[in-house]
């Protein structure tokens, strides 16, 4: 298990560097430096001052040099500084990582609650009344785009209603915890909404598989219960594949993340990405987007992990069947 | 294990059913399956199901356990079990029973067991669903149970997930889980037919034991009359969904009275000299949802003539204890005698 594990954090590494080298390059073309920023700031800035400056910030340098000196100084630790933000990096992004913790976090748990019972319900009740509204209230959410549902909402709980507020994280000034909660309402319902059907489709397909096995008669020929045997011999055994899905997508809730703190003005790290690349702040950009490939890499990893956990069958220290 | 009937078919019958009838919801309308089927078990011994794929054996089991998949429903019939019908009592009184009273083994005991639980605790299970036992002393008795269906090292091997375990380990532990409790009943349905032949025989050896040691009544369904032959005492045969002949072991091997058993038992190697080939019943069974007017079996029948096409020949006895469903039984048929 500690050579797997190993193993994997190996491999992880090995992928975020590909990415770094990837993400750098794919900045490197993007039309617009620092200096050029600093040029249209200030019009009186002669070639000669941006020739100079460009070789202090080292930005006249082939990109793979440029590169090697970000890895270098990464790796001691120093990230860089955010121009947006006027700060070192990290500064910017834990408050910014911590807020979307927050809205990822409680979204997930409600969006893969509301799956797990609507799409046991939809299995035990296949082709009944029951199973047709909750499927069709599940590809209703798949199909709905999250920005315009975002705007919705917004449109109806905050504009015409006047309940919730539209943007932000808590009022002016600050408040309390039912302050910044309301302020949570509109963004995590959102994308509670646009993430719970493709789960609540996956959990009913998964469990309506499983419902069919032999086991499931065995357990009903042993006298279980329709409660035992939907939730103790069925749903370990349907949460095999639907375990890998919620986890991979996980890394799409991210990027859903991203449009909805936009719209929301919710200071996250969606927000952040897409602020850092539309502001040409590349170290932000970097760090943020790096970020985001190592939770992905997590996900997968806690997947296969939860995977081994829940099925004896499948065994990582290569003793095993 | 053969022995005079006469005297044994004096004892009750633990578990009675008359006229089982079992229809499936089809796309072209409800399909009978199930046909009338009435047999009895009795404490003690073995009746012996037999009959090809699709003959209803199976589906007669499960009905008696209320275990039909949700297109099947039962549309006549009576299993009267100690003043009980089976077939009538509500989901919650049935419940009770399966597991405890009437147990049931499975063909396939790779895919009958949960493959995420450690087949002790599958075991243990059964008796805190049905003896409300803690945990600690339900795994105690599955360990002994274990050890008693012959599984070497029970208290290591009850940790064991089904996949590490042989086909016929696993069939010793879906064996143990069944009998648990000490049902009255066990139903095995092919519950040796995935094995290999020496496994198979082990098997079939271990079930006699137990059942002499708990003295239950066992249906023993299976499409292989050499397995049924080693240890029914009383064989049923079905066709299409119909009982052909109902009769003691003994009688039955040694005389069938229905041609479609003489036909059967005919294609068993072992009554074949070397050297030629094994006979067959010529044709198929017929499509149910298309049955053929009169006796079912008549398509593929060497003794079928005009009154078989007529009306379906109802069970009638033949012999002391013996049934058969046919206009002209008997072993000694012979086509020159037949007036028609």
């Amino acid at each position: 298990m500690t050579r797997y594990l190993l193993d994997r954090a190996v491999q992880s590494v090995a992928v975020l560097a590909i990415m770094s080298v990837v993400i750098f390059w794919l900045m490197g073309l993007m039309p617009g430096d620092l200096i050029d920023l600093m040029i249209s700031a200030d019009p009186r800035l002669t070639p000669e001052d941006a020739a100079r400056l460009r070789e202090l910030h080292g930005l006249d340098l082939p990109i793979s040099e440029r590169y090697l000196n970000w890895l270098t100084a990464a790796l001691s630790g120093d990230l860089g500084f955010s121009r947006l933000f006027a700060m070192p990096v990290l500064e910017a992004v834990l408050p910014a990582l911590g807020n979307t913790v927050l809205l990822l976090g409680i979204s997930f748990v409600l969006a893969v609650a509301i799956a797990f019972l609507s799409g046991i319900a939809a299995a035990m009740n296949q082709h009944r009344k029951l199973d047709y509204a909750i499927n069709l209230l599940a590809f209703a959410a798949i199909s709905i785009p999250s920005f315009w549902l975002a705007l919705m909402m917004i449109t109806l709980f905050s504009v015409t209603l006047g309940w919730l507020p539209a943007s932000g994280t808590e009022s002016v000034g600050g408040g309390g915890f039912l302050d910044k909660a309301r302020f949570l309402v509109l963004p995590v319902l959102t994308l509670t909404i646009v993430s719970f059907g493709s789960h609540t489709r996956f959990v009913r397909a998964s469990m309506i598989e499983t419902l069919r096995q032999d086991y499931i008669r065995t357990a009903r020929a042993k006298g279980a219960g329709e409660g035992r045997v939907v939730f103790r011999h069925a749903l370990r055994n349907a949460l095999i594949p639907v375990v890998t899905i919620l986890a991979l997508d996980f890394g799409f809730l991210f990027s859903g993340a991203l449009i909805i703190e936009t719209i929301f003005a919710y200071p996250g790290m969606g927000k952040l990405i897409f602020d850092a690349i539309m502001g040409n702040d590349y170290n932000l950009a970097l760090v943020t987007l790096l970020f985001a490939t190592a939770l992905t890499l997590f996900c997968n990893l806690a997947a296969d992990l939860a995977y081994a956990w829940l099925d004896p069958r499948i065994s990582y220290t290569g003793d095993g069947a | 294990m053969s022995s005079p009937a006469a005297a044994e078919t004096a004892q009750p019958d633990i578990l009675s059913v008359e006229g089982l009838t079992v229809a499936f919801e089809t796309d072209d309308g409800p399909l009978t399956v199930v046909d009338g089927v009435s047999f009895g078990l009795q404490a003690g011994r073995t009746t012996g199901m037999v009959g090809e794929s699709g003959s209803g054996k199976s589906v007669s089991a499960l009905a008696l356990l209320g275990l039909l998949p949700p297109n099947g429903r039962v549309a006549a019939g009576r299993a009267m079990y100690r003043g009980a019908d089976l077939l009538a009592l509500p989901a919650d009184r049935l419940r009770p029973l399966r597991g405890d009273r009437i147990a049931m083994i499975f063909q396939e005991p790779m895919t009958a067991l949960n493959p995420v639980f450690s087949i002790g605790d599958q075991i243990a299970e059964v008796l805190q669903i049905h003896q409300r036992l803690p945990r600690g002393e339900a795994w105690e008795r599955a360990v002994g149970m274990l050890r008693r269906v012959g599984i070497p090292d029970p208290a290591t091997r009850a940790l064991a997930y089904p996949h590490q375990l042989s086909g016929g380990m696993r069939q010793r532990a879906v064996i143990a889980m069944a009998l648990a409790c000490g049902p009255d009943i066990l139903i095995a349905d092919e519950a040796t037919t995935a094995l290999d032949a020496t496994v198979q025989a082990q098997i079939l050896e271990l079930m006699t034991d137990l059942q002499r040691q708990y003295g239950m009544a066992v249906l023993f369904i299976s499409h292989d009359l050499g397995v049924v032959s080693a240890l029914a005492d009383d064989v049923v045969v079905l066709y299409a969904g119909r009982v052909m002949e109902c009769a003691p072991a003994s009688a039955f091997f040694g005389r069938p009275m229905h041609p479609y058993s003489q036909g059967m038992l005919e294609t068993l190697p072992s009554l074949t000299p070397p050297g030629h080939d094994l006979p067959t019943i010529p044709g198929t069974p017929p499509d149910l949802a298309r049955l053929p007017g009169g006796c079912r079996f008549a398509p593929r029948c060497p003794r079928a003539a005009e009154d078989c096409r007529a009306a379906e020949p109802p069970l009638t006895e033949t012999r002391a204890g013996s049934r058969a469903a046919c206009i002209r039984p008997g072993p000694d048929w012979d086509p020159a005698e037949d007036p028609t």
